[in-house]
């Protein structure tokens, strides 16, 4: 049910294909935004753009690589001539590796920090461009995680994943201030336990390691979760189009947590 | 239909400012709002606003630091509406505002009566009737001074900081009775409590904010909402600063000094 009243806005969701982005995507769309949902994988985002569809609503489907400074540029300007000046953009793409720090080889340091922390820079310096050259104003908001905050856990080997969501809060900070003055707000979220084909990857791996039976790791990490369920999609969307709403206008450079309590700070 | 509707809703300190900001907002979104406060002409007067916008409440009188108060509050309004959704604990009072070294043992109980011993007796008087519910959504109005320090507010700073740790504790102790336990921390806001507070302080309080402005109560009510509602169904234990990135920087005096001298040119004086 639409709460916040963004007809017309432009949105970007990266990595709106599926999981968290693909839900934002769709609850953005439900608001009345138009939404470009970018994928690395053009497949998934033609299907949530046909999702969207059916709900009535309008939006892009392209496949980009946040990490590419000229694709995401084409993003950027691909949205705002098919679509409009934008006005949220959501750094949602992400990828998570499995292994612990001493295991952890340059590659998927790399990996994670370009897919993960790199492309929140650079989706948001064209995006912050474009909306400044449209006359300011606009909305940023970065998907972090609970690893953007804590370390994981010792049965949950994700050090570098951590370093790089880590990063993303650190951004959101400073990109908030430099983007005050020009009316662009900028804000993190930082989920739990979410039932994303991320965290099948997370708990299917982490239980191969440990000789676990599948859904055991997730299941371990659910039960610490003070509300006492797995989080969906949903319920970080919720959050992200309530920070995308007029009603949010007094906050930026922060991070919210949207966990079950799973989150200690 | 409206964010809260068919919800009952207990706001403290609902007379004036934030409370009140909250109370009316949460009227129009389809609540049944208790406007609670000390003050019975403030708390009168706040439903009477309610009531002309064709919205349901009920004033009750309240000293939030005594028990029986307290109890009381919650026993009315299961008698009036025969449930409780939300408590929101916003009734407070300002610190002495002196150095650490020269607060009164009095003065200093005197703060964490109202504002850390209010909260804790309001919260224990809904949780059995929103248990039996399946649940309810409490929030807590904390503050930027929740989370840093200020010059001579060692009082004041210690009950708010005391709050997000009362809030985080009660997440723990109700999450499996459904019922959510959050944080709000605004910076300064527009409100009777800063046009107490001296233009100087005002000015460097807004120049913390990355707007070099201060909050309008409603801009911080309409987090309050998002947090009582069902939007917020997975968020608990969680803390919402709504305080223009304040606390995201650390500002240089410099910094502080030039955005206090913006903030004062634009103010044109209305603090003083």
């Amino acid at each position: 049910m639409p709460r916040y009243h963004l007809d017309g806005q432009v949105a970007i969701v990266t990595g709106g294909g599926r999981g968290i982005g693909r839900a934002i995507a769709l609850r953005l769309a439900q608001e009345g935004c138009q939404v470009t949902v970018a994928d690395l994988d053009g497949g998934t985002a033609a299907q949530v753009v046909d999702e969207v569809r059916a709900q009535g609503g309008q939006a892009l489907p392209l496949q980009v690589d946040v990490t590419r400074k000229e694709e995401v540029q084409q993003m950027v300007s691909q949205t705002s001539d098919q679509l409009g000046d934008l006005r949220i953009l959501v750094n949602n793409a992400g990828i998570g590796a499995i292994a612990p720090l001493l295991e952890t080889d340059e590659e998927t340091w790399d990996a994670l920090m370009n897919v993960n922390a790199k492309s929140v820079l650079l989706c948001s310096q064209a995006a912050a461009l474009q909306m400044i050259e449209q006359g300011g104003g606009g909305r940023i908001i970065n998907n972090a995680s609970g690893a953007g905050k804590i370390a994981p856990g010792k049965n949950m080997p994700l050090g570098a994943y951590a370093a790089s969501k880590h990063a993303v809060v650190a951004l959101t900070k400073q990109m908030g201030l430099e983007l005050s003055d020009h009316g662009i707000l900028v804000n993190c979220v930082c989920a739990g336990i979410v039932d994303t084909p991320m965290w099948d990857l997370i708990d299917r791996e982490t239980a191969a390691r440990q000789g676990a039976p599948v859904g055991s790791i997730k299941a371990q990490a659910v039960a610490g979760v003070p509300l006492g369920r797995i989080q969906q999609p949903e319920d970080v969307a919720n959050l992200v189009a309530f920070l995308a709403s007029a009603d949010a206008a007094y906050m930026t450079g922060q991070t919210y947590n949207v966990s079950g309590g799973l989150l200690p700070y | 239909m409206g964010r809260l509707q068919g919800k009952v809703a207990i706001v403290t300190g609902a007379g004036q400012g934030l409370g009140r900001s909250t109370a009316l907002r949460f009227a129009a979104e389809g609540a049944k709002v208790v406007a609670a406060d000390m003050n019975r002409e403030t708390a009168h007067d706040t439903v009477e606003a309610i009531r002309s916008g064709d919205g349901e409440a009920t004033a009750v009188v309240v000293d939030v630091s005594v028990a029986d108060d307290a109890e009381r509050m919650a026993a009315d309004t299961l008698a009036e509406y025969g449930r409780i959704d939300i408590l929101v604990n916003n009734a407070a009072t300002f610190g002495s505002g002196k150095h650490i070294a020269e607060i009164d043992e009095e003065e200093w109980d005197r703060v964490m009566r109202v504002n850390l011993k209010g909260p804790f007796l309001c919260s224990k008087y809904v949780i059995p009737p929103m248990r039996s519910q399946g649940g309810g959504s409490v929030v807590f109005v904390s503050s930027m001074s929740g989370v840093v320090a200020n010059e001579l507010q060692a009082d004041y700073n210690t009950s708010k900081h005391g709050l997000i740790g009362m809030a985080r504790c009660l997440a723990q102790d109700c999450g499996e009775d459904g019922i959510r336990a959050n944080v709000v921390c605004p910076t300064g806001m527009n409100t009777p409590m800063m046009a107490r507070t001296p233009a100087e302080n005002v000015a460097s309080y807004a120049a913390m904010t990355m707007f070099s402005r201060f909050a309008e109560p409603e801009e911080v009510a309409n987090a309050i909402l998002f947090l009582a509602s069902d939007e917020a169904s997975y968020i608990t234990a969680a803390v919402l600063m709504v305080d223009g990135g304040a606390t995201a920087i650390q500002p240089s005096d410099r910094q502080l000094r030039e955005g206090a001298a913006r903030y004062l040119r634009r103010a044109s004086g209305n603090f003083a």
